[in-house]
């Protein structure tokens, strides 16, 4: 018999395939890697939504009614993958599901995803300074997922595959309240 | 703190400024995902290290730090050691790339600091020479040498049969109340004038508990070369579980180091220290709670696989360096608790099978007035032996087969009371021999004292006393020769052997005190 570690791995590749191929369908491979990032954080971030898609008493009708109310902004197919995993009782092959999602679009589109968090939104110059250095450092094109946060006060901050290069003027004038806390 | 004055604002600034790092900084983040016991489930952070230190930034951008455990395949098991209130689902976690540290340094003497070396005794910053990890291999055979000098704990019962020596690992058990603490205190107070460093580490106990221990110690002068690690019960679980490996490492910081805080070396030697451990029970039940929490397999007595291991690399950093490398040596006293006796239990097994001997309390010796409570049948020191001054070696030599002999007689006379006189003389020994093993608290006793007391039993001296009266004959006499016959106490402690004008003069010493001893008080 499989673990559930493997169950939940096997589970996931397929989900994740399936929305894939949705996604070429209708064109929105790298829409979808935004859009799932930003489910997972959602779900992650509410233990009353987990609960309530999670609970097996609760009416299916129901949690369709909550995914559509909380997540009615999202492509269709993203939807309709999300609904199926609750109604099977899969919640927990979500991170997965980014997980392998993520690895078969950047396949698929021939590229690494490179989330971008500044203050202001890049101008187009910028945004192509970091595509070309990137590009070339990696050896493969690059594709930008643009965010803003205004808590950064300055600077960049560039994400891609669990790795962060923190260029910040936040994180900066963080180290400096620590170092100046720490001295002697 | 460095105070900060006209004349040195601008070096000062400068060093704080060029500490600032103002460079751009790549790490690997992962997310929690879950958070609760004191233990957060992290998705993310595949390139994490076993024991790595991870930054937690909680609400408000505050940093509370953690330990990662459990290494799988999607995810992380971490424990946090600060705040962990602060810490919600999707919060982000960054790794360090290095393992936890505690600082160290000679302004931590005097100090009482939790497990992450921070001062929690109201005196202010320690100024901390540099940092040492809780996780740390102790050396190979090829840096040590063997155990080759006295500790001196100061307890004639325990310096006479239990010789505990720098650099050994000597356990202390027994059940609760029958003076396992106090064995130790008495020792970190003994150690006075000794050139030996003390850490005490006490593991979930009673902060009013470590409050009178401080307390005692200051009261004898004997913080000034101590330092108290404390994790007490209302501690979380992973402090309790660092709290042994942080005290170790501070003490490390002095072996590893001279007196003038340089490395040790052949010419620089290093210092000695003795850790104390009190106690290793709750630290073992600290890393069950911790280890069921990250749902890990429970074992025997529902400990982790790895609870021996935990104890034996924390026990293998005791040690004597090499004369190459300064001669330093960490002598570790571990304490362990039992249950009624049971010293068959799955932690009492382990930590004694570790250590180089153990030190056994009882509660009923306790009750019967037998302080130290040390069942000196049981008790034994494997390596101690080699480090035992000659003179103590001369009057001590017999004394753990005597006492043997005479609890075997002692059982054997309650079936009658007709007794050859070779027998009655055996018995009527050994009962001083016992008494004379008597101390109280916070009395430790120095060696040449001890070597005399002894003496006086072997030599027959308190046959012919009131069995009320040794420990009073004891006391007298020792007062008697510290007033005006200081020489020879001074000649024991500096040549280290009895010589046989020792003998004769201690005799003739003995005999004339005895003649002026009062048996009716």
């Amino acid at each position: 018999m499989k673990t559930s570690a493997v169950n939940i791995r096997a589970k996931a590749e397929v989900y994740a395939r399936v929305l894939l191929e949705a996604a070429q369908a209708s064109d929105r491979v790298f829409v979808l890697t935004g859009e799932l990032a930003e489910l997972l954080a959602t779900v992650r971030g509410s233990l009353e939504l987990r609960s309530a898609l999670s609970e097996a008493t609760f009416p299916e009708q129901a949690k369709k009614a909550i995914i559509a109310e909380i997540f009615s902004d999202y492509a269709p197919e993203l939807l309709a993958t999300f609904e199926v995993m609750v109604e099977r009782g899969d919640l927990a092959t979500l991170p997965r599901v980014c997980e392998f999602y993520y690895a078969l679009a950047e396949e698929a589109l021939g590229a690494i995803i490179l989330d971008v968090s500044t203050v202001v939104p890049l101008d187009e110059e910028l945004r192509q300074q970091i595509i070309t250095k990137y590009s070339s450092q990696l050896g493969r094109g690059v594709l930008l997922r643009e965010y803003i946060d205004p808590d950064l006060i300055g600077g960049i901050v560039l994400a891609s595959h669990g790795k962060r290069i923190d260029a910040s003027v936040s994180s900066q004038l963080e180290n400096a309240r620590q170092v100046l806390s720490l001295s002697q | 703190m460095a105070e900060i004055t006209a004349d040195n604002i601008d070096a000062v600034l400068r060093r704080q400024l060029d500490a600032i790092n103002t460079s751009v900084e790549s790490r690997e983040v992962g997310t929690v995902i879950q958070i609760g016991d004191g233990i957060a489930r992290i998705d993310g952070l595949k390139g994490a290290m076993a024991g790595e230190l991870l930054e937690f930034l909680g609400e408000g951008n505050e940093l509370v730090y953690g330990l990662a455990q459990n290494l799988e395949e999607d995810e992380v098991g971490a424990v946090l050691l600060g705040d962990i209130t602060t810490i919600k689902e999707n919060d982000q976690v960054r790794t360090t790339g290095h393992i936890v540290e505690v600082p160290s340094g000679r302004d931590f003497l005097g100090r009482v600091v939790n497990p992450l070396g921070e001062p929690v005794d109201g005196k202010g910053p320690i100024h901390a020479e540099g940092s040492r990890p809780v996780e740390f291999r102790a050396p190979g055979v090829v840096e040590r040498q063997g155990v080759n000098e006295p500790v001196q704990m100061g307890i004639l019962a325990i310096d006479s049969m239990i010789p505990i020596g720098r650099g050994q690992r000597e356990l202390i058990i027994g059940d609760r109340q029958t003076g396992k603490t106090a064995i130790a205190i008495d020792t970190i107070i003994n150690s006075k004038g000794k050139d030996l460093i003390c850490i005490y580490v006490a593991i979930g106990q009673k902060a009013s508990t470590v409050a009178d221990v401080v307390e005692t110690l200051e009261r004898f002068g004997a913080m000034e070369y101590t330092i108290v690690v404390c994790a007490s019960a209302a501690d979380s679980a992973p402090l309790q579980y660092i709290a042994p490996m942080s005290g170790v490492a501070m003490g490390e910081f002095f072996i590893y180091n001279g007196a003038d805080g340089e490395p040790a070396s052949e010419t620089n030697p290093g210092r000695h220290v003795l850790c104390v451990y009190d106690d290793l029970s709750k630290q073992a039940v600290a890393y069950r709670q911790m280890s069921l929490t990250l749902r890990r397999p429970p074992g025997r007595e529902a400990y982790p696989g790895d609870v021996f291991y935990l104890h034996s690399r924390l026990l293998e950093r005791a040690i004597k360096l090499s004369d190459k490398n300064g001669a330093g040596s960490l002598t570790a006293l571990p304490i362990i608790e039992t249950q009624a006796g049971d010293i068959s239990a799955y932690i009492p097994t382990n930590v004694i099978s570790i250590t180089d001997g153990q030190i056994f309390l009882q509660s009923d010796l306790f009750f019967q007035g037998q302080r130290p409570a040390v069942n000196v049948g049981i008790s034994v020191s494997r390596v101690g032996g080699d480090a035992q001054i000659k003179a103590m070696r001369q009057v001590a030599g017999s004394l753990r087969l005597d006492l043997a002999a005479y609890r075997e007689l002692q059982a054997f006379s309650q079936f009658g009371s007709d007794l050859d006189k070779a027998t009655q003389d055996q018995l009527n020994r050994g009962a001083r021999m016992t008494e004379l093993l008597k101390q109280g608290r916070y009395v430790p006793m120095p060696v040449e004292e001890q070597v005399v007391a002894i003496f006086a039993g072997n030599q027959g001296f308190l046959d012919s006393l009131p069995l009320a009266s040794v420990l009073r004959f004891r006391e007298e006499l020792l007062q008697f020769l510290r007033a005006s016959h200081a020489d020879i106490l001074e000649a024991i402690a500096t040549e280290k052997k009895l010589t046989d004008v020792i003998i004769e003069q201690l005799k003739a010493h003995i005999a004339g005190f005895k003649e002026q001893f009062s048996v009716e008080e």
